[in-house]
């Protein structure tokens, strides 16, 4: 009776975790309903004013983010969209500080596009910025791949 | 009931390693992510700033082994992208003497196919010394430098 149960567990567990598969696997769609973003979940990055999206997207390949971003969105899983604002560094901070880097600031908000929840938001805001809008973008991109490998 | 209990135990292991292929199999079926390769047709988009012509200029520059179309009917690839230019201000040109502007540039590459992207790269460089062509020289670079990789 006791392996009689043993051999329906077996079956039933493989059952289960190809059940589990399944939902992630037609017409690449991943499904979770936690809220969170799974590895090689695809993105779909909306335009952004000022090509801001396009700095987000080298961000995201070089902070290695495990995601695939797609131009369509009709193949993404998720939207990230966006708000970006740079300040060019004026005469007295040239003049003071002998700083003429630009004071940047972004946002970020990443949304399921099946269940329509937001499943991450991110602000960043550099005064200093090096590197202009590629700092914000690389440290938006950070976050996320935190929020990724974290798993939550 | 030891003889019972050793053959469920061998077909919970089959049962079990039957998943693990299932896995597998799913996992290999996951569609490969698209490669740029040499000789790929791209086509490149308008840009602001005509960052377009300046990128066009530092491919064929770089000798990137790359073929660029006109028509996107004919590309294998697209690239699209974003520039800027922040011109040295007063300030800048009598306190620090410098009268070159900082430039930012950022560039992305899509298969057209499958609407993935392939490749992506910023760049920023402060006091270009040739402006607009520092940067999309800079992304030129990149890009040879990936297509010789072959990634």
């Amino acid at each position: 009776m006791r392996a009689a149960r043993l051999c329906l567990l077996c079956l039933i567990v493989p059952l289960l975790a190809s059940s589990a598969l399944a939902q992630t696997a037609p017409n690449g769609l991943a499904v979770d309903a936690n809220g969170r973003i799974p590895r090689g979940a695809r993105f779909f990055i909306r335009p952004i004013e000022g090509g801001y999206d396009i700095y987000l997207t080298a961000a995201m390949q070089q902070k290695q983010v495990p995601i695939v971003i797609v131009t369509d969105k009709a193949k993404a899983d998720f939207e990230l969209s966006g708000v970006t604002e740079s300040d060019k560094a004026g005469w007295a901070k040239i003049l003071f500080w002998g700083n003429t880097n630009s004071a940047e600031q972004a946002s970020i908000k990443v949304v399921d596009l099946k269940t329509g929840t937001v499943v991450f938001g991110y602000n960043v805001n550099k005064s200093s910025s090096f590197r202009g809008k590629q700092s914000s973008a690389e440290a938006c991109a950070k976050h996320l791949r935190e929020k990724i490998e974290k798993g939550q | 009931m030891t003889k019972e209990l050793a053959a469920a135990v061998r077909l919970g292991l089959c049962c079990a390693m039957l998943a693990a292929a299932s896995v597998v199999i799913a996992a290999s079926q996951t569609p490969a992510a698209p490669r740029l390769r040499p000789g790929a047709r791209v086509f490149v988009n308008s840009m602001p700033e005509d960052f377009d012509s300046y990128l066009k200029s530092a491919l064929v520059r770089k000798k990137v082994p790359l073929v660029v179309v006109d028509s996107k009917e004919e590309a294998d690839f697209e690239i699209k992208g974003t520039s800027e230019t922040q011109q040295a201000g007063t300030a800048k040109k009598i306190i620090m003497l410098d009268w070159r502007p900082d430039e930012q540039a950022s560039i992305s590459v899509a298969d057209l196919k499958s609407g993935e992207i392939v490749f992506a790269y910023s760049v920023n460089k402060k006091s270009a010394a040739h402006g607009k062509a520092t940067t999309a020289e800079a992304c030129a670079k990149h890009l040879k430098d990936r297509l010789d990789k072959g990634r």
